[in-house]
């Protein structure tokens, strides 16, 4: 009996030795990704190291909708559980009431969420501060991140990679990937991290409006006037047309507050004195869907935004110096402006990313 | 020993030199500008400090003939790009322009969506392009509060171009930018005014005709 058991633990060595040579023989050929859009290569935040392929984009696809992700099928979670593609691909105020997501051990987030899409635009850094250089960090380095972290999945690597390799599909999808059936924490950042570049949104009322194929109304013109002139003065952080992100990706202090929390801030990051209470500037596209709003998602419609840089900017030695409404608490707008400044806004909605099934659950 | 003889030579003549320097020293009242800090006042006893100041140079014409087609990003928080390298080789520079902004037409560009493009394009409904520049300044108001005066120009106004004669430089121009000068000068401008003054022509106008005062070649 015992012999017949060594026999097997052999032919079963063989057999799995035999499936990867088998895999592994298979020629390795990615297709190139590409972006159906007009902009520079130099414009794309793509690492050397892990260019973008059609096999790399799917391959992440399914790792971020795979619950395995957590690394324990009793707790399971993934990227997909915060990031939900109806809320742009933030958690939205659906699943948790505040916006606050809440991770894998019941721990909350400090902040809420960013939206995820049009991230390969970015050449500045992520998160509200700015932590994760765009450069020596990237998207790569915030898999990691996300799978240690209590507030998020709670969990290890080895713990990932374990539960991840017992599946025969994702050895082939790693070998048309990477070229190699090894499951590491490296190849899953890459891959997670080429699916969320892959995520774009430029099909809003207002790209159609830009490429000619319709009108806005009257309301939504004015709007975008106000939005584009020093009247409300919305255009110096958060870009115009020539800006297709909708965000200048900088960091500033908008006249939230008038005392600050520095341990989260962009002076955590920087120590520049002029940077406290600054935070990342979100995009205004898909702005209908990505409630709650502001750093700590204090507002949670758009009305209470528009409400408080109407007549509710603080002054602080620490507001960024382009704020001139700060000058006299707010745009002053009137409430058909209000309304038209809304309305100006929705036109940047893009509800095809909501849809679009490249981005969606592959499971 | 030959060719060391040979390099050495190639370098002093400036053979080997493609490259001229245009630096840019930023100051205020000839003195190295004090950034975030109420050390300054203009003639209407307004105490203010400057919080920013990014322009561009463009199309610089070295002794009359020498046209380089670009532009440059002077921003003063980013001292790495208060140089700008000009690819030309001339032997000795007697005469130099260039233009304070850019010319839309000639720049255009599709380098917008993160910064420095981000920040200074132009908006759309004001006649889209570039800004020439954005000056920043908090200044105590009447209130006794630190307002903020956004010194922002752009397509409204017409960009200035700037001459300098006389000039002997080599391979490094080193031009002083005066803030204080441009802010201040001769048309003297009550900063509560107006807050922004992008869609003000003639207060635009006022700032361009001070530019000739600010700029000096060393």
């Amino acid at each position: 009996m015992f012999y017949c058991k060594i026999i097997f633990l052999f032919a079963l060595i063989f057999c799995s030795s035999c499936a990867r040579k088998s895999i592994e023989s298979a020629s390795y050929k990615p297709s190139p990704y590409t972006f159906d859009l007009e902009f520079d290569k130099d414009e794309y935040n793509i690492p050397l190291d892990n260019p973008m392929t059609i096999e790399g984009v799917e391959l992440g696809r399914r790792l971020f909708y795979d619950n395995r992700l957590s690394g324990d099928s009793l707790r399971p979670f993934c990227c997909a559980s915060c990031h939900k593609q109806e809320n742009a691909f933030e958690c939205g105020l659906n699943k948790f009431e505040d916006g606050f997501p809440i991770g894998n051990s019941g721990h909350k987030s400090k902040h809420v969420m960013l939206p995820l899409f049009n991230l390969v635009f970015n050449n500045v850094g992520y998160f509200w501060n700015g932590k994760i250089d765009a450069h020596s960090m990237n998207i790569e380095s915030t898999v990691l991140m996300a799978i240690k972290a209590p507030h998020e999945f709670d969990s290890e690597p080895e713990k990932v990679i374990n539960l991840i390799s017992r599946d025969t599909i994702y050895q082939k999808l790693f070998f048309k990937a990477f070229g190699t059936c090894q499951i590491d924490i490296d190849n899953i950042s890459k891959a997670i991290a080429q699916f969320v570049r892959s995520i774009v949104s430029f099909n809003s009322k207002f790209d159609k409006f830009m490429a000619g194929e319709l009108e806005l109304s009257k309301e939504e013109l004015n709007g975008f006037y106000l939005f584009s002139t020093e009247k409300a003065d919305c255009f110096h952080c958060h870009g115009g047309p020539q800006t297709p992100l909708w965000t200048t990706n900088i960091f500033s202090n908008n006249a939230l507050d008038v005392e600050f929390d520095t341990l989260n801030d962009r002076y955590s990051v920087t120590k520049n004195i002029m940077d406290i209470g600054a935070y990342r500037v979100p995009t205004v596209r898909n702005i209908a869907f990505t409630a709650p709003y502001m750093h700590d998602g204090r507002f949670k419609t758009l009305d209470e935004v528009l409400q408080f840089y109407n007549n509710e900017l603080k002054r602080s030695p620490f507001v960024d110096a382009t704020q001139i409404n700060v000058n006299h608490g707010g745009m002053h707008l009137t409430d058909s402006q209000i309304s038209d400044l809304k309305a100006f806004l929705l036109t940047l909605s893009d509800s095809s990313l909501l849809t679009n099934k490249k981005y969606s659950n592959p499971w | 020993m030959r060719y060391f003889f040979i390099l050495f030579f190639l370098i002093q003549s400036n053979f080997l030199f493609s490259q001229i320097n245009l630096k840019v020293n930023f100051v205020a009242h000839d003195k190295p500008l004090v950034l975030d800090s109420l050390c300054y006042q203009n003639a209407l006893n307004q105490r203010f400090m400057i919080a920013d100041c990014k322009f561009f140079l463009s199309d610089v014409i070295i002794n009359n003939k020498i046209l380089v087609d670009t532009c440059h990003f002077f921003d003063l928080r980013d001292s790495s790009s208060h140089c700008w390298k000009i690819d030309i080789k001339p032997k000795k520079i007697e005469n130099l322009s260039f233009t304070f902004g850019i010319d839309n037409d000639k720049h255009k560009s599709i380098k917008l969506k993160n910064p420095v493009h981000s920040l200074m394009f132009w908006p759309v409904v004001l006649g889209s392009g570039y800004h020439y520049c954005k000056v920043d300044i908090r200044f105590w108001d009447k209130f006794d509060f630190l307002a903020n005066f956004n010194c922002h120009l752009g397509p409204g106004v017409k960009a200035m171009q700037l001459n300098f004669e006389n000039l002997q430089s080599k391979k490094e121009i080193q031009i002083d930018f005066d803030v204080y000068k441009f802010l201040c000068y001769n048309q003297l401008y009550d900063f509560s005014t107006s807050y922004g003054i992008m869609d003000k022509v003639e207060i635009m106008q006022i700032f361009i005709d001070n530019l000739k005062e600010c700029f000096i070649v060393k």
